[in-house]
C-alpha cells in the first residue's frame, strides 16, 4: 500500500470519528514521535507516564479523603472503594514501570469537593473523565511497551466514569467516540482544579 | 453485585459460525490466527513488541477488517433488539444510545476501509434478542469482548492516526460495558486492569457463538496493499 494511500484512508477514518485536533500534540510533553521508534523513547515514556502518575495520585488521594469524610453509603461508598483500590494500583504499577524516572507525589487539596456525597460525585466523575481523556490524548506519544501498559488502565477507567456517570444519572457514554483534547487542555483542567499546587 | 457475569460469550453461542464471518469479513487469513497462536497468552506488550506483529502490508487493513467485524455484530444485535421492543426503562435507554454508538463506528471503521470493506453479514442471534434477560446477559459479554479485542489489536497497527482513532473507540466500549454490565448487577469495572485478547483468543471465544448467518458479499478488495 502506498503511504498516501494509508494516510488518505487514516484521514477517513479520524474525519469520520470527529477526531479534530487530537494529533496536533506536542509544547507541554514532547513531540510527536515519528513513525519509527526514536532512540530517545524511554525520556518520551517517563513524560507521558509521569503526567498519568500524577491522575493516578490524585484520584487516589480524591477517593481516599472522600471515604474518610464525605459520608458515602451504599453504592456510592462501593463505587468508591473499587476505585479507590484500582487506582492505587494503577499508581503502583506507574511507579514500577517509571523507576528511577518516578517523580515525588504531589501535594494535593481537595477543597470542599470530598465533604459530601452530592460534591464528591459531581468531582469523580469529572476527574474520571479527564483521566480517560488523558489516557487517550496522549497514547500518540507512547512507545508501544508503554501503550500496552496504558492500554490495561484507561478502559478501567472509562468504566469508573461510566459507573459514577449511571450512579448520577448523567449518560454513562455520552460520545460515540472519546473526545481528544491537546495535554495542554488536560493539564490546564487539572490545574484549574486546584487539587494539585 | 458479584464480580463476574453469570454466562461467558461461549455460553450463548451455539455452532460458531461467528468465528468464520470473522475470518472472512475481517480478511484474516490463517496466518494471521497462526501468529495469534504463537502470542496467545502472551501479553499485549510482547505483541506490541514483536517485530513479526508489527505486520506486513495491510494488516492495518486486516485489523480494520476484524474490528469491523465486531463492530457489525453489535450493531445489528442492538438494532435487532430495539425494533424486537423488547426492553424496557433503562435498559432500553442503554440500547437506544450504544445501538446509535455502535453503528456510528461501522460506519467510521467502513469508511476508513473504503472499497475493501465488503458487505454486511446477516446474524441470528437465536432469540437473545427476543428476552430481556438473555439480551443483557449475551450485551455483557459482547461489550467486555470488544474492549478486549481493541485492547490487543490497537497497538498492532502501523498507522499512529488510525491508532488514535480506535483508541477513541476501545474506551467509549469499555463505557458501554460498564453500562450493561451495572444494568445486568454485577460490577462494572471487575479488575484494576483491563486484560488484553489477541486475535486467536477472541476468536475462540467467538467461535462458541452461533449468531452468524451468512455474508452478503464476500468480494476480495480490488488490492490489498
Amino acid at each position: 500500500m502506498s503511504p498516501d494511500l494509508r494516510t488518505t484512508r487514516a484521514q477517513a477514518l479520524r474525519a469520520a470519528l470527529g477526531a479534530t485536533g487530537g494529533l496536533a500534540v506536542g509544547g507541554l510533553l514532547v513531540a510527536r514521535r515519528p513513525e519509527v521508534a526514536r532512540s530517545d523513547d524511554d525520556e518520551t515514556d517517563a513524560d507521558v507516564l509521569n503526567f498519568a502518575l500524577l491522575l493516578e495520585r490524585v484520584q487516589v488521594g480524591f477517593y481516599a479523603e472522600a471515604l474518610r469524610r464525605a459520608g458515602l453509603k451504599g453504592e456510592l461508598r462501593h463505587f468508591a472503594e473499587v476505585a479507590h483500590a484500582h487506582e492505587r494500583a494503577h499508581a503502583r504499577a506507574l511507579v514500577h514501570a517509571l523507576g528511577d524516572a518516578a517523580k515525588a507525589a504531589p501535594k494535593l487539596d481537595f477543597g470542599d469537593d470530598t465533604a459530601d456525597a452530592r460534591r464528591f460525585a459531581l468531582s469523580a466523575e469529572k476527574l474520571e473523565d479527564l483521566s480517560v481523556a488523558a489516557y487517550n490524548s496522549c497514547a500518540d506519544d507512547l512507545s508501544p511497551i508503554a501503550l500496552a501498559e496504558a492500554g490495561k488502565i484507561v478502559s478501567v477507567e472509562a468504566r469508573h466514569a461510566a459507573w459514577i456517570r449511571d450512579l448520577r444519572g448523567d449518560v454513562p457514554a455520552p460520545f460515540a467516540t472519546e473526545p481528544r483534547h491537546t495535554p495542554e487542555r488536560i493539564m490546564a483542567t487539572l490545574k484549574g482544579s486546584g487539587y494539585v499546587s | 453485585m458479584s464480580a463476574e457475569p453469570d454466562l461467558v460469550l461461549a455460553d450463548v453461542d451455539r455452532d460458531g459460525a461467528l468465528a468464520e464471518t470473522l475470518a472472512g469479513l475481517g480478511g484474516v487469513t490463517r496466518a494471521d490466527v497462526l501468529r495469534g497462536a504463537v502470542l496467545g497468552g502472551a501479553t499485549l506488550l510482547a505483541a506490541a513488541a514483536t517485530p513479526a506483529a508489527a505486520g506486513a502490508a495491510g494488516s492495518d487493513d486486516a485489523i480494520l477488517r476484524f474490528a469491523l467485524a465486531l463492530e457489525e455484530l453489535q450493531a445489528a444485535f442492538y438494532t435487532e433488539v430495539e425494533r424486537n421492543r423488547v426492553l424496557h426503562g433503562g435498559a432500553a435507554a442503554q440500547a437506544h444510545i450504544v445501538g446509535a454508538h455502535e453503528r456510528a463506528h461501522v460506519a467510521a471503521v467502513r469508511k476508513a476501509l473504503g472499497r475493501g470493506a465488503g458487505g454486511t453479514p446477516r446474524f441470528d442471534f437465536g432469540g437473545a434478542t427476543e428476552d430481556a434477560e438473555r439480551f443483557t446477559r449475551t450485551a455483557v459479554a459482547f461489550e467486555d469482548l470488544a474492549v478486549a479485542a481493541y485492547k490487543g489489536q490497537a497497538p498492532r497497527l502501523r498507522s499512529r492516526e488510525l491508532l488514535m482513532a480506535l483508541l477513541t473507540i476501545h474506551s467509549v466500549e469499555a463505557r458501554h460495558a460498564a453500562w450493561i454490565r451495572r444494568l445486568h448487577g454485577v460490577v462494572p469495572a471487575p479488575a484494576a486492569f483491563d486484560a488484553p485478547r489477541t486475535l486467536d483468543q477472541t476468536e475462540r471465544v467467538v467461535d462458541a457463538t452461533h449468531f452468524v448467518v451468512t455474508m452478503r458479499s464476500r468480494r476480495r478488495p480490488p488490492f490489498t496493499g
